[in-house]
């Protein structure tokens, strides 16, 4: 698999073929972030990690060419982040993005552009917060029969996480499919906020979005206790099957539980 | 020979009293088999003996083995040995069957659990119910049909080895081929490992299959006659019409403050 290693805003190590081609652009004035570009021409997976020691600034901007599937793979870890991400799908391109953050403060926009008819994006999210966490989508139908799934997860440990998720389709979009699926476990007395918004301006459309905040549904708790499990232990199963459900990728899926054995074990 | 003992047992829920002086005795062997009309306190039951939160006792005591219930948790009444089979089993996204049941099964055995084992009783029994084997590893009963989920019980069942049962109107929702796999199974598990029975059931087909030792009929939160099998008969053929109370609201609100308030 591509890799790309990320610390602060600069690339520290990169391991990538021919399928993608890279172009970094360094910030040359003070108000200015680095940027990072990337443009997908064959079908491939992408494993990009962003440590950051220091709180810091960065945007990544994908160019998804026409009939590629591309397969990106983002874990962010380290002290705070400021990140943008901008996703540009062309014609029958397919981005599945499969994505864990476990940095301290995260302040992220992402902007996904559905260019060309039969783009679509599959985006899977994790988190768990410890302090702020602000997150904010913009999901652009540009064309008709496009399709957009977002599915956010979010535990709250000690911090708060806002989502604002914006989706539009214009009114000559037609046949689009926008999906908007978020969840956050808030474990303390803190506020979350989930802001789901569908611009939609045409009736040829499937539209749905879902906001869940709170604690683990009672009966499934109950559930699990009938089988003899333990108040702790079935909520450690449900915090377990929350985080780790969709993840596709081993290297996350360890982070996951490695973070999981350390707050709840 | 283990014995589940409910004395004088009122329950309420949100103020209303929905079991009132309820006692029931059943033992290792035994099949008892609850029916009623709607919203008599049925389901309520086997809930309350499992120690749901929604449900307050009021009085009286539930016992298994001269352990008394009351103030255990839901998981400490469950590895003692009771099992709920739900009307309608959860589904729960994520958390898989495997994973659910390897939890549970060492959560009970502690020391004793060998993964190996399990893993082997887990893929013969999937084998033996004939259900799926890539089903283990999917979220509890997530995407499962109403006859697939009722398999899953017996599953969990025959994995659990619970030494009763308290099946809630298991017979919801499945068709007839399932209804009979669901049936013959829960009586093979009877004669294998001998528990006691407590099933709530509206109809008579599923006991064609478990045969029943005791039938009670439950009206306004208490049994009101006990017969055998004979008794389903006469309810499929009369109905509840001669059992209903006349002033179906004398339990309620009024009710349970009374009972709190001499508490």
């Amino acid at each position: 698999m591509n890799k790309i290693i990320v610390v602060n805003d600069e690339i520290e190590k990169i391991s990538i073929n021919q399928d993608i081609k890279i172009e970094t652009h360094l910030k040359k004035m003070i108000f200015e972030i680095n940027t990072i570009d990337f443009e997908v021409k064959k079908n491939t997976d992408l494993f990009i990690t962003i440590d950051t020691k220091e709180e810091c600034k960065l945007q990544l901007n994908f160019n998804v060419l026409n009939n590629v599937t591309f397969n990106l793979y983002i874990l962010t870890t380290g002290c705070g982040l400021k990140i943008k991400y901008n996703y540009n799908l062309n014609l029958n391109s397919v981005l599945n993005v499969c994505k864990y953050n476990r940095v301290k403060t995260v302040k992220e926009m992402v902007v996904a552009n559905l260019n060309n008819e039969f783009a679509t994006i599959n985006y899977i999210f994790k988190t768990i917060a410890k302090q702020k966490e602000c997150y904010d989508y913009v999901i652009n139908h540009n064309s008709k029969n496009t399709i957009s799934y977002f599915k956010n997860n979010g535990v709250n440990l000690s911090g708060n996480i806002i989502i604002q998720i914006s989706s539009f389709i214009a009114k000559e979009m037609t046949d689009c499919i926008t999906n908007q699926n978020n969840q956050i476990i808030n474990l303390t007395e803190e506020k979350c906020e989930i802001r789901p918004i569908l611009y939609i301006d045409n009736n040829e459309v499937e539209a749905n979005h879902s906001a869940l905040i709170g604690d683990f549904d009672t009966e499934e708790l109950f559930y699990l206790q009938t089988m003899g499990i333990s108040i702790k232990n079935a909520y450690n199963l449900l915090i377990n099957g929350f985080l780790i459900s969709d993840i596709n990728n081993e290297a996350i899926l360890n982070k996951i539980k490695e973070d999981i054995d350390r707050y709840w074990r | 020979m283990d014995t589940l003992k409910i004395k004088d047992l009122s329950v309420s829920v949100l103020d209303k009293v929905i079991l009132k002086d309820f006692n029931l005795e059943i033992k290792s062997g035994e099949i008892h088999v609850i029916m009623g009309p709607n919203g008599v306190g049925k389901s309520t039951l086997s809930k309350v003996i499992m120690g749901h939160d929604d449900y307050k006792i009021i009085k009286g005591e539930i016992y298994f083995n001269d352990v008394l219930l009351n103030d255990l948790k839901t998981d400490e009444r469950a590895r003692l040995g009771l099992f709920l089979g739900m009307q309608m089993p959860l589904e729960i996204e994520g958390v898989t069957n495997a994973d659910m049941l390897r939890t549970a099964i060492h959560a009970k055995k502690k020391e004793e659990f060998k993964l190996f084992d399990f893993i082997k009783e887990l893929e013969n029994k999937v084998n033996e119910l004939n259900l799926k084997s890539e089903m283990i590893h999917r979220g509890v009963n997530q995407g499962f049909s109403g006859g697939e989920r009722k398999k899953n019980e017996i599953l969990q069942m025959y994995m659990l080895k619970p030494k009763m049962l308290l099946l809630d109107e298991i017979d919801s929702g499945l068709d007839v081929d399932s209804l009979k796999t669901v049936g013959n199974e829960v009586f093979k598990y009877f004669n294998e490992y001998n528990p006691g029975i407590l099933l709530v059931t509206h109809y008579k087909r599923l006991l064609e299959y478990i045969k029943p030792d005791f039938v009670h009929i439950m009206v306004d939160g208490k049994i009101i006659k006990t017969g055998d099998f004979s008794l389903v008969q006469e309810i499929e053929k009369n109905g509840y019409n001669e059992y209903k109370t006349k002033n179906v609201n004398s339990i309620g609100t009024c009710v349970v403050k009374e009972m709190i308030n001499n508490e």
